[in-house]
């Protein structure tokens, strides 16, 4: 894989652009960009859009013999793609360290932290058990691959049915979809990974674009680095922590840390109701026998199909139009309330254990609900107008 | 698929309309086309356009540049290599740039270049079979509009926006340069380097010039006075 060249004007632009407290495309600091998820026709596809990032997830399954010290356990297997189709800097058919890192991250934060009930996917213990097998593709790398993919991954298996199996005596026979319906995969929990960057170890800036990635783990003329990193937290609609990964600078500021998962913990929220409420109403309408295809997304609004809404270079409050749209789905999402985890200390020992060394994370279910990662620095202090012309 | 002009086409289409017109007089095929024995198939994917009196060629969406002879480009210089520099145009591979083809460059006066500098130069030599070279004097020897560029920003985008931006029929730079100053330099490559007095005027060129990719002419400048009175803190 080639790497991006950063120019050192582009480098400066956006550390000065983020120190005055604006970003590159008009968002504030802790907003995030539209998300979308669309299913196939198939159970267990879909495509997660964030912003401009695309990523294409599959599940799929068979029967296989479980692993030895694992013997009434099923099989959960992840396999993250990158192809040239994503980016140009990307090889065909060549694993890369994102891809090598995008599938442990993936594999922790689904896999680690126990979210599927692999015990229901036993049909004969010690000789055959269901192995689903995730396959994510990336279709469009716009930054923040690890948010999308994880996305993805999740609405996927939670989307996915197995078909239906019945044992008799020694036989075993898996029906078909039409002869029984199929089972959904049980979660226990719904974890999702978010990414945030920082700049000069004190701003963080959530779904960071691939401009604002690269910029923060990338180090000065002089070799130094600007202090700058991304944080990965993986956390669960209850606001339980699974997974923690940072990357770029050391950071000597433990605040930033708290921040940011006090950060994640609204919008882990929101992102899985978002999953929820798009697995229901994909339900609702198979039920209806309404046929769901990905041709849906690309010809949902015709002509305009092509126009894209947001761009990558964006004054604050530039489409008032996209404003509107985007309260319209917040009114959507009122989906039932947070309700305490049945799993609490379960997974919480489980969890802690890998992250010990951040023993203060501990503390946050118990901390006040307020998700402010604004540094000192304050918000935009660009004029906020709205021009309803057009 | 047998096409005419102005349909949308597919690779392996073939068109005859060209072929005929091909017997009468010359025929200047442009990108997208290909002639293979006694026909004329399509490449790429577009719509077929036709210039009078003899020039065709497929209007494709395309992002990825390649290299060709004489466009101005916009690159980041990536290496110093002896004598030369290479340069990340965007193509399959880095370009080379002497440090001699800079304007007043001798072999103890070397240009100030440093690695992750931005550059507009021109291409002088783009063939399939060897690196590209890129020059940033013209054949007088004079820079003209060439050389290191200098702060400011470089963003990428499609190259078809780029040509829409180039040509002279575009009303995006004659009614934004009305509103407030900035400098422009516009690569074939799909890269676009803007400088305006402060950050926030940069960025408004740049969101003008991304928004008016879809844009039909009048919207253009519709948009470009709703960005104008966003920038001066009007209400439209």
């Amino acid at each position: 894989m080639r790497d991006v060249f950063l120019s050192n004007c582009e480098k400066n632009f956006i550390q000065k652009l983020v120190s005055e407290g604006h970003r590159l495309d008009g968002r504030n600091y802790n907003e995030s960009r539209r998300l979308d998820v669309t299913f196939g026709s198939e159970y267990g596809s879909c495509i997660v859009r964030l912003g401009e990032t695309k990523v294409l997830a599959q599940v799929s399954c068979e029967v296989t013999q479980p692993k030895q010290i694992r013997p009434n356990e099923g099989i959960l297997y992840i396999n993250v793609e990158i192809s040239p189709m994503a980016a140009p800097q990307f090889e065909a058919n060549r694993q890369t360290d994102l891809t090598v890192y995008l599938n442990r991250l993936l594999e922790k934060c689904y896999k680690d932290s126990k979210c599927i009930d692999l015990e229901s996917l036993c049909i004969v213990v010690e000789e055959k058990v269901w192995s689903l097998r995730v396959d994510v593709k990336v279709l469009n790398h716009g930054g923040n691959l690890i948010e999308c993919a994880s996305i993805a991954t999740l609405a996927s298996l939670a989307h996915f049915k197995r078909p239906d199996v019945t044992r008799s005596g020694d036989r075993v026979i898996i029906h078909t979809i039409a002869e029984k319906d199929p089972i959904p995969t049980v979660l226990y929990h719904y974890p999702v990974c978010m990414t945030f960057a920082i700049f000069n170890n004190e701003v963080l800036l959530s779904d960071p674009s691939f401009i604002e990635e690269s910029v923060c783990t990338s180090s000065t003329e002089e070799g130094i680095n600007t202090g700058g990193g991304l944080l990965v937290i993986g956390m669960n609609q209850y606001k339980e922590l699974c997974l923690l990964d940072l990357n770029g600078a050391a950071l000597y500021d433990s605040n930033i840390v708290h921040k940011a998962i006090i950060s994640a913990a609204e919008s882990s929220k929101q992102i899985v109701d978002l999953v929820k409420q798009r697995i229901n109403s994909d339900d609702t309408m198979r039920q209806k026998r309404i046929k769901i295809n990905f041709a849906d997304m690309i010809t949902s609004d015709h002509l305009l199909s092509l126009t894209r809404k947001d761009l990558s270079i964006q004054l604050k409050k530039f489409n008032v139009d996209d404003m509107t749209l985007k309260n319209d789905m917040e009114h959507e999402d009122n989906d039932d309330e947070p309700e305490p985890s049945k799993y609490d200390g379960k997974f919480e020992n489980k969890v802690m254990t890998i992250f010990e060394i951040y023993s203060l994370i501990s503390v946050v279910p118990s901390l006040p609900q307020t998700a402010e990662i604004i540094s000192n620095k304050g918000v935009s202090k660009w004029i906020e107008i709205s021009s309803d012309s057009d | 698929m047998k096409v005419s002009i102005d349909d949308v086409v597919l690779p392996g289409d073939y068109c005859e309309d060209i072929v005929n017109a091909g017997e009468k007089s010359k025929v200047i095929l442009g990108p997208g086309l290909r002639k293979e024995i006694d026909k004329v198939y399509i490449t790429k994917s577009g719509v077929l356009r036709k210039r009078a009196p003899n020039t065709y060629w497929v209007d494709s969406y395309q992002k990825r540049y390649v290299p060709s002879r004489a466009e101005n480009v916009i690159g980041v210089v990536v290496q110093k290599a002896g004598d030369t520099f290479r340069v990340d145009v965007g193509g399959s591979c880095t370009a080379t740039l002497s440090y001699l083809s800079f304007e007043g460059a001798t072999k103890k006066n070397r240009p100030e270049v440093q690695v992750g500098d931005v550059l507009y130069a021109k291409m002088l030599i783009a063939s399939k079979d060897m690196e590209p070279e890129l020059v940033c004097v013209d054949s007088h020897g004079k820079k003209g509009r060439l050389g290191v560029l200098n702060d400011g920003f470089v963003f990428k985008c499609s190259l078809n926006l780029v040509r829409k931006v180039l040509s002279p029929n575009c009303p995006l730079l004659n009614s934004l340069k009305n509103e407030w100053p900035f400098e422009l330099a516009v690569g074939m490559n799909g890269r676009i380097w803007i400088k305006a007095k402060t950050m926030r005027e940069t960025i408004a060129v740049g969101n003008a010039i991304l928004g008016c990719e879809y844009l039909s002419d009048s919207e253009i400048k519709s948009m470009c006075t709703n960005i104008a009175s966003l920038l001066a803190g009007h209400v439209s």
